[in-house]
Parts: C-alpha cells; sequence; structure tokens
C-alpha cells in the first residue's frame, strides 16, 4: 500500500522536496524525509535509493544547493537550501500542480 | 545546459562525490536505521546520477569490448590490420575517384562547359577552323560562349613558359575574372597588335609581383609586348587534345590567336581546340544540333579533305576525365573485391571467436544476460573494431598518398586535385564500419558444425575472390610484358632529347630557319660523347598529331612530320629500303621524301615504292627511304601511314632535338647548351629528358593499373591465406581431443598431415572452381586494358588458381604441424 502511493507520487517528488526547502529553510536529506513522511502522516516513507537520486538530481538542475554544516548535535552532515532558480521553478510548479489538481477533482466530481 | 555542465563535471569528480554521498548516507542510516534501505544499492542509485546514464550504458559495452579484444590480441591484431590493409587501398581509391570523377571540374556553372570539335566523314573529332568557330560565334543561339586556344610556348627571358594563344572570350567561358588588368578585346585578334596575359605564378616568379606589372613591357618571343592582365591564382587550363598544355596550372602566358588570316587560310588549317559554354538549359545533345547544321552550311564549299564538315559536342569533363575513367573504375572494382576478401575475413574471425566463446557466453546467458544485451556486446566488440581498423586503415592511406602522386602517370587528368578530403575519409570510414558490422551480423548462434560450414564457405570465398583478382594481375602483367617486348621501331636508350623554338622576327625567315637548325645540328654534333645527332617534329609515342593530305590528287591523309639527317639514325629506327636523309636534302632540288612502311604498303605496293613521286604539301617529291614503323602510343594496334619533309626542304621554326650519347645523355646536356648557345645564345631547352623517360611516360598509365593491381592481387592472397590458416588453426585447435584419440589408435603422423592440408586445399579447390567459372565474366572489365592476349587466356586461368592453390598450402602446412604435434595423453587428460 505504502509503496503504491509512493510510486503515484514519485513524479511529484521535486516539487515535495523543493516544498520542504522552501517552509523549512536548509535541511540535511534525513531531516527532508522526516518531514515529509510526518506531513503525511505516515502514508510517505522514502528509503535512501529514492531520495538521494532525486536530491542530486535537483542539485544539477541548479534548483538547490549543497554544503557541509553541523547539525544542532554536533554531526557534519549535508544542508540542501534553495537557490534563486529553485524558488521560481517551485512557483511555477505550484501553479501548475494545483491547476491539474483543481482541473483533475472538477473532472473527478462530474463523474460521480 | 547547466545541467550538462554539472554533469559532465561530476563524472569526473565521481570518486569525490560518491564518498561524500557515502558519509551523508551513513549519517542518514544513524538516524533512523530501519527505514534507510540498503546502503550499497542505494549508493550505486545515486552514483549513476554523476554523469549521464546512456554514456555509462555506452561506456560500459565499449569496456566490455576493449577488454574482450585485448584478451585476444591475435584476434584483434589480425582483424584489425586485415581491415586496415582493405581500407587504406579503397580509400586510395576513392581519392582518384573522387579526384578524378566526381568532384566537379573548377569552374563556375562546370556542367555547362562543353568541348566543340568539327567533325567530318573521316574524323569524328578534329580541331576547329576559324572560320567555323567566327560563324558559330555570330549565329549560335544554344551557347553563350565559345572560344578557340591552341598551344603557343613562348621564350621569356632565356627561358620556355608555357604558353597559349586564345580568343577573346576564353576566360569568359571558364567564368574567370582577371586577377589584374584585364583580359583581351576584339581589337586584339591580330598580328600586329602584342598584348599578353600571364599566369599568377609568372607574376609572382618572373615579375616579383610587381604591383603595377599592367601596361608594363616585357620581352617574350625577343619582341616587347605589353601585359595587359595577370590570371587568378590557381587558374586551370581546360587541357586538350591538339597542342595543348596539360590540364591543370599549366599555362604561364596567354597571348591573342589572330583572326586576321586570309580567307583560306581561316577555313582550311584546323589547328585550335574549342571550349564553349552552354545557355542555361540547353543540352549538349541541341547544341551539337544547331553547331553542326552552322558548321554545315559555312563550309558547304570546302570540299577539302572530308565531303562535309559538321560539329561534334562532348561535355568538358567528359573530355578531360573520360579516358581515365575505364581506369579508375577497374581500381575501384579490385579495390571493392579487396574488401569483401576483407569482409569474409573478418567475419571468419568474428565467428571463430563467438565460437571460442561459447562457454562464456553461455554462462552469461544463465547469468541473467538478456539476448539483447549479448548482441550489444558483440556489435560494439565488431563497431570498435571497424573504428580502429578505419583509424588506421586512414592513416596508412594517408601516408601512402604522396606514393600514389608519384606512381600516377604526369598525363593521368586532374591528377594533381588527388588529395586527402574529409569526403573520402568520411567515406572510408563508413566502408570499414559498415564492413565490421556486416562481419559481426554473418556470425550464427547456431550448431558448432554448422558455423565452421559456414566458415568453411567464407574462406572459399575469400580464395575466389583473390582467384579473381589474381587472375586480373596476371593478365595485365603478361599483357604489358608482350607490349614491352614487342618491336616499337625504336630504341630508346642512351638518348637526349628537348624542344626547342626558334622565335621572333628573326626566325620568320624560311632560309634562316633551315641554317640555324642545320648550324645547330652541326655544333652539337661536334661535342665530344655525341654519337649522331637529328632534330624532328615529333618523337616517338608522342601521339596523334598533325596529318596532312598527299598523293598525286591529294586524294590520301598522312601524319606529316619532318626530320633531320641524323633522326633516325640516332633513335635507331630501322630502314626498310632506300635510304636515310642526307646533305644532299640541304638542297633545294630534287625534293624528297621519307614515309613508313605503313604507308609504302597500304598505299605503294610495299618497298617498290622507292623512287615513286608523290605530291605533298604543293610540290612532287620523291620518295628516297622507307623506315619501319613506329606508332602514335605504344598500345597503338598498328601505326598508321606517315611521311617525313627533310629539314633542309621545309623550313620548321619548333622541333625536338635527339642526340645519342656513349654515356648517360643527362650528363652532356651541360655541353649541349654550350654547344646550342655558340649557334644562338638566348635559346632555351625546354622539357630535357632521356628518350627512356619519355618512353616511360608514354606507358606510364599502363604501368600505374599494373603496380596497383598487383598490389592489390597480393593482399587479396595474404588475406586468403590468413583466412585458410585461421580457419585451420581454430578446426585444429577444436579438435585436439579427436585427433589425440585417432594418433593413440595408430594413426600416422603423414595421414594427420594429409588430413588437415587437403581440408585447407578442398576450400580452396572449391573456391577457385568458381573462380575460373566467374573468369569470362570478369574478363569483360579488363578486355581493354589488354594487349594481344585474352581475358579468358589459358595459361592465366589455371595459373591464378594455381598460385592459390599453392598459397593455400603453405597456409595450412601451420595447422598440419600442429595437429601432429598434439599429445594423445594430454588431449585425453583435458576436461
Amino acid at each position: 500500500m505504502t509503496n503504491e502511493r509512493a510510486g503515484v507520487l514519485q513524479g511529484t517528488l521535486d516539487l515535495m522536496i523543493l516544498q520542504t526547502l522552501a517552509t523549512m529553510g536548509p535541511q540535511h536529506g534525513y531531516a527532508v524525509a522526516s518531514r515529509l513522511e510526518q506531513v503525511s502522516e505516515g502514508a510517505l516513507q522514502l528509503n535512501m535509493g529514492t531520495l538521494y537520486p532525486g536530491l542530486v538530481r535537483l542539485e544539477a538542475k541548479g534548483w538547490i544547493a549543497a554544503a557541509w554544516k553541523t547539525t544542532e548535535s554536533n554531526r557534519r552532515a549535508r544542508f540542501y537550501s534553495l537557490t534563486r532558480a529553485g524558488q521560481k521553478r517551485l512557483a511555477l510548479e505550484k501553479t501548475d500542480w494545483e491547476r491539474t489538481a483543481s482541473i483533475m477533482s472538477r473532472i473527478l466530481e462530474g463523474e460521480r | 545546459m547547466r545541467e550538462f555542465i554539472w554533469r559532465l563535471r561530476a563524472i569526473f569528480q565521481r570518486d569525490r562525490l560518491t564518498r561524500e554521498m557515502e558519509e551523508e548516507m551513513r549519517f542518514h542510516m544513524e538516524m533512523d536505521p530501519l527505514r534507510a534501505g540498503p546502503l550499497t544499492q542505494s549508493l550505486e542509485t545515486t552514483r549513476d546520477e554523476f554523469g549521464f546514464r546512456w554514456l555509462d550504458g555506452v561506456l560500459g559495452d565499449l569496456r566490455h569490448a576493449a577488454r574482450a579484444l585485448r584478451r585476444s590480441p591475435a584476434f584483434a591484431l589480425v582483424a584489425v590490420s586485415a581491415l586496415a590493409a582493405a581500407v587504406a587501398i579503397n580509400t586510395l581509391v576513392f581519392f582518384l575517384l573522387d579526384a578524378v570523377l566526381l568532384r566537379p571540374l573548377p569552374y563556375p556553372e562546370p556542367e555547362r562547359l562543353i568541348r566543340v570539335y568539327d567533325s567530318g566523314t573521316r574524323v569524328e573529332k578534329w580541331p576547329m577552323a576559324i572560320a567555323h568557330y567566327q560563324e558559330q560565334k555570330r549565329s549560335a543561339q544554344s551557347i553563350s560562349s565559345i572560344a578557340l586556344y591552341t598551344g603557343a610556348d613562348v621564350e621569356m627571358n632565356n627561358e620556355r613558359v608555357s604558353g597559349i594563344a586564345i580568343t577573346p572570350e576564353f576566360f569568359d567561358v571558364l567564368g574567370a575574372k582577371p586577377f589584374a588588368g584585364r583580359f583581351f578585346l576584339d581589337s586584339e585578334m591580330t598580328r600586329a597588335a602584342r598584348p599578353a596575359i600571364i599566369s599568377h605564378t609568372v607574376w609572382r616568379t618572373h615579375f616579383h609581383s610587381d604591383p603595377a606589372i599592367v601596361g608594363k613591357a616585357a620581352r617574350i618571343n625577343r619582341e616587347s609586348w605589353t601585359i595587359v592582365g595577370v590570371a587568378p591564382p590557381g587558374f586551370q587550363h581546360v587541357g586538350g587534345d591538339y597542342r595543348s598544355p596539360l590540364q591543370g596550372e599549366t599555362v604561364g602566358v596567354w597571348l591573342p590567336l589572330p583572326l586576321d588570316g586570309n580567307e583560306n587560310r581561316r577555313r582550311r588549317s584546323h589547328f585550335s581546340n574549342a571550349v564553349a559554354r552552354l545557355k542555361p538549359g540547353v543540352s549538349a545533345e541541341a547544341a551539337k544540333q544547331e553547331l553542326s547544321a552552322i558548321t554545315e552550311r559555312v563550309s558547304s564549299d570546302e570540299k577539302h579533305f572530308v565531303e562535309k564538315w559538321t560539329a561534334n559536342v562532348a561535355p568538358l569533363h567528359d573530355e578531360i576525365a573520360g579516358r581515365s575513367k575505364d581506369v579508375v573504375f577497374l581500381l575501384a572494382a579490385a579495390a571493392l573485391l579487396v574488401m569483401m576478401i576483407a569482409c569474409a575475413n573478418v567475419a571468419g574471425l568474428v565467428i571463430a571467436r563467438t565460437l571460442a566463446r561459447r562457454d562464456e557466453l553461455a554462462i552469461r546467458h544463465a547469468l541473467g544476460a538478456s539476448n539483447w544485451q549479448l548482441v550489444r556486446v558483440g556489435l560494439t566488440e565488431n563497431l570498435l573494431l571497424g573504428v580502429v581498423g578505419a583509424c588506421a586503415g586512414l592513416s596508412l592511406a594517408a601516408a601512402l598518398l604522396p606514393l600514389l602522386r608519384t606512381l600516377l602517370p604526369a598525363n593521368f587528368p586532374r591528377v594533381h586535385e588527388v588529395a586527402l578530403t574529409p569526403r573520402a575519409a568520411a567515406v572510408s570510414i563508413a566502408l570499414a564500419i559498415t564492413t565490421a558490422i556486416v562481419a559481426g551480423l554473418i556470425r550464427t548462434h547456431s550448431s558448432k558444425r554448422q558455423t565452421l560450414r559456414m566458415r568453411g564457405a567464407l574462406v572459399a570465398a575469400e580464395v575466389g575472390l583473390a582467384c579473381l583478382l589474381c587472375a586480373g594481375g596476371l593478365l595485365l602483367i603478361e599483357s604489358y610484358r608482350r607490349l614491352e617486348a614487342r618491336d616499337h621501331g625504336f630504341q630508346s636508350s642512351g638518348v637526349l632529347t628537348y624542344a626547342v623554338s626558334l622565335p621572333g622576327p628573326e626566325y620568320r625567315n624560311g632560309e634562316r630557319l633551315i641554317r640555324v637548325s642545320r648550324e645547330l645540328r652541326a655544333a652539337i654534333g661536334a661535342v665530344a660523347g655525341v654519337e649522331s645527332v637529328g632534330i624532328a617534329t615529333d618523337l616517338p609515342w608522342s601521339g596523334w598529331d598533325e596529318n596532312s593530305s598527299w598523293g598525286l590528287k591529294d586524294e590520301h591523309s598522312a601524319r606529316f612530320h619532318m626530320a633531320s639527317p641524323g633522326f633516325f639514325e640516332s633513335i635507331r629506327t630501322p630502314l626498310a629500303a632506300g635510304r636515310y636523309f642526307d646533305e644532299r636534302e640541304y638542297q633545294k632540288q630534287p625534293s624528297s621524301i621519307i614515309v613508313n612502311e605503313a604507308l609504302a604498303d597500304r598505299h605503294l605496293g610495299g618497298k617498290s615504292a622507292i623512287g615513286t613521286k608523290i605530291r605533298a604539301w604543293g610540290s612532287e617529291r620523291e620518295i628516297v627511304g622507307i623506315v619501319a614503323d613506329v606508332r602514335d602510343t605504344p598500345a597503338d594496334l598498328a601505326a598508321k601511314p606517315a611521311f617525313w619533309f627533310p629539314a633542309g626542304q621545309e623550313p620548321f621554326a619548333q622541333f625536338s632535338v635527339v642526340v645519342k650519347t656513349f654515356g648517360d645523355p643527362l650528363r652532356l646536356a651541360p655541353e649541349v647548351k654550350r654547344a646550342m648557345a655558340a649557334v644562338d645564345p638566348e635559346l632555351p631547352m625546354a622539357r630535357l629528358k632521356t628518350l627512356d623517360e619519355h618512353a616511360a611516360q608514354a606507358m606510364a598509365q599502363r604501368r600505374f593499373a599494373l603496380w596497383l593491381f598487383q598490389a592489390f592481387g597480393v593482399l587479396a592472397m595474404a588475406l586468403a591465406a590468413v583466412g585458410v590458416y585461421g580457419l585451420l588453426a581454430f578446426w585444429v585447435v577444436q579438435r585436439r581431443k579427436e585427433l589425440g584419440i585417432r594418433m593413440a589408435l595408430g594413426a600416422t603422423r603423414s595421414g594427420l598431415w594429409r588430413l588437415v592440408v587437403l581440408g585447407g586445399l578442398r576450400l580452396a579447390a572449391i573456391g577457385a572452381t568458381c573462380a575460373a567459372a566467374l573468369a569470362p565474366f570478369a574478363g569483360r572489365w579488363i578486355g581493354s586494358f589488354l594487349y594481344s592476349i585474352e581475358a579468358t587466356d589459358h595459361v592465366v586461368l589455371i595459373a591464378a588458381p594455381a598460385l592459390l592453390l599453392v598459397v593455400a598450402l603453405l597456409a595450412s602446412l601451420g595447422p598440419a604441424y600442429m595437429a601432429t604435434r598434439a599429445d594423445p595423453a594430454q588431449a585425453l587428460r583435458q576436461d
């Protein structure tokens, strides 16, 4: 069940990561994953094999930047932050997503 | 774009990035060991993002292929060298094909350029009379312009410079614009005007690139001429059959062609080549119809020499490249045969590899590699072979290009344009890769026995193709040998030759021309080391030239020449009857003439012609000698009728000198030059060479085809030998166990020898038999290059297969030796 839903949501992984970073500011990978799990009330469990390729992809596109920093518990970790291009991208994807979602919901309601 | 750069950089920092990622993931796992997932696999997936996924796939295949090829270096080496040699040969032939036939001529809209000839009942292509040109220029609608040109070498600063006389439209027809000054005007086509155009090269070498050259005077033919223009750099002459420099950058000076001669001369003298530009959209055939009608109309009252004059037209490209088309196509066909052999060879090797790797492939299959993945690995391997072979072949061809240039005869059309072009490189690379891939497709995944049979067929095909090439090579060798061995009617050894032209106003007097040429001969004859000396208008084997009518009523035509005493003696042309010219011919009377055997036999009843009087050039002349026939070109079947005026009775301003010397002819050249200077201090020696060199040049095109064909034949044989050897060696290795058992059961060593050698010979015999059956068809290709030997000559048809059988025998000795070395005990213990 979990996997199935995660599969459906995979295409929107980029958007979810960008949004998480936008609301929480610079974060390391684990924090992004646990935040997503928490927000989705446990429906979304990202393992490393899904999360990190996504982060690298976003970094390659220049939407997020990464830097080594120390955590509150004094551990070294890589923190990801939204770049200017990433902010623009997020705004764009958000409107896109909202439009798609509203169209979809209208269609589905009409069917009912 | 930004992503592309990031990924490109990531490829090179992959190790560091992966290390960092690992640290990051370890941190993640510490925080949440339950849901993090497996480290190695996650790391692997993430690592794929550092770079390009498709590139990794290709690189992986390539790495695998390279590793596989490195593991069997013998296979790689043989396959690559076979491919490289074939690619090199094909590339060289393509250079030739491209330069001679494919590349457009170096003029704007070259397809509109045509050559125009006068044409009569006896001759298809004849130089054009000035009157015919004038009428065509005036009234022809199918052409936009037409020009005449004829050879006119000049003397310039004690040097002979190649020149032609042209009509004003010449450069216009060819679409050239002057580099400086202008070209000729209509009003300059007279004997009185003396304007000259010089080539860009002459401008640089003779006039020090003088920027104010236009309008200055130059001493040409010992008179003052005005330079009115400089031709564009790199301008190429169109060549011509009749008194014309070769095609290429061969002309140094252009002079006006006088059109103001009297009516009779303008109508009856045919000494000019014509080139014209068709109007857009007009076909050469349409132009021929119109120009023919014009010529026929204007020449209706000229009953001289032929019944009726018309015009003939041929595309310029055909006229320039046409004569070498056959040679180039023959070589291209031979090169393709070599390519096919190489392809079969590589295919054989690939099959052998597949067989030897059956176990490996089976294991990979069992481990989950898909069929496509296995095929892809094989294809990548062949592609790699193809690319390496292509590069090696291309480099080899580039290295051999200078050699090809020196082998090419100087009169080969467009020879100066033979070069390494991107197009030729692309063609050869495509050829190599196609070959490698085709070779890869032939490989089968069927049973071992079928695969071996397939390989056998390939080797038989190789032997057969090589057999065809060898038969062709042998035919060319034999016909060249027969051509060289036949009686040429002259001997070229120990003779120095050069051309002389007596220029300028002081030589316009016939008496003076005769006197000076006689003095020159006497002065050279007095040089120590000179055995004999003569002058003549034409050297042997200098091709078709001028004809003139003769007979009692001008009813025949024959090639006319001039010769002095000593000419026939120096080139050692034997007398059939009568005598050579001597000092008597420096008297005005009686008029004498020498004819060749062809003329005497055909028209005058052979040797009894001595003493007969014939009419030529308006006076009666007594035949004093009949000389042996010398053909116009070495391969002519028979000599054409010809006669010689004595140097003392007909003045000629241009002639060749032949000097028979006791030692090395070229060593005497400075002394001969000094002797000439004593008579005329300004006179240059042009085209100085030995008669041996001259004769070799006349044979050059044949020798060129012969050399290349020999090289192809040897290469084909080597490839076939490699094929036979490879198949048998492989067979022996595969059957080591069987051979061991046979030996254990008492088979003798000689029995095993026979087994292997007969196996090789059987394949070769099949191939050779097929080749012999095909030979008559292939023979048609080569027929026109043969002299006095049939393409189906049985000697050659037997010799070529025999040669290949010997090669196959030699190639099977190695594997046979391997077979007898098989140790029964060891063979049985294996596996």
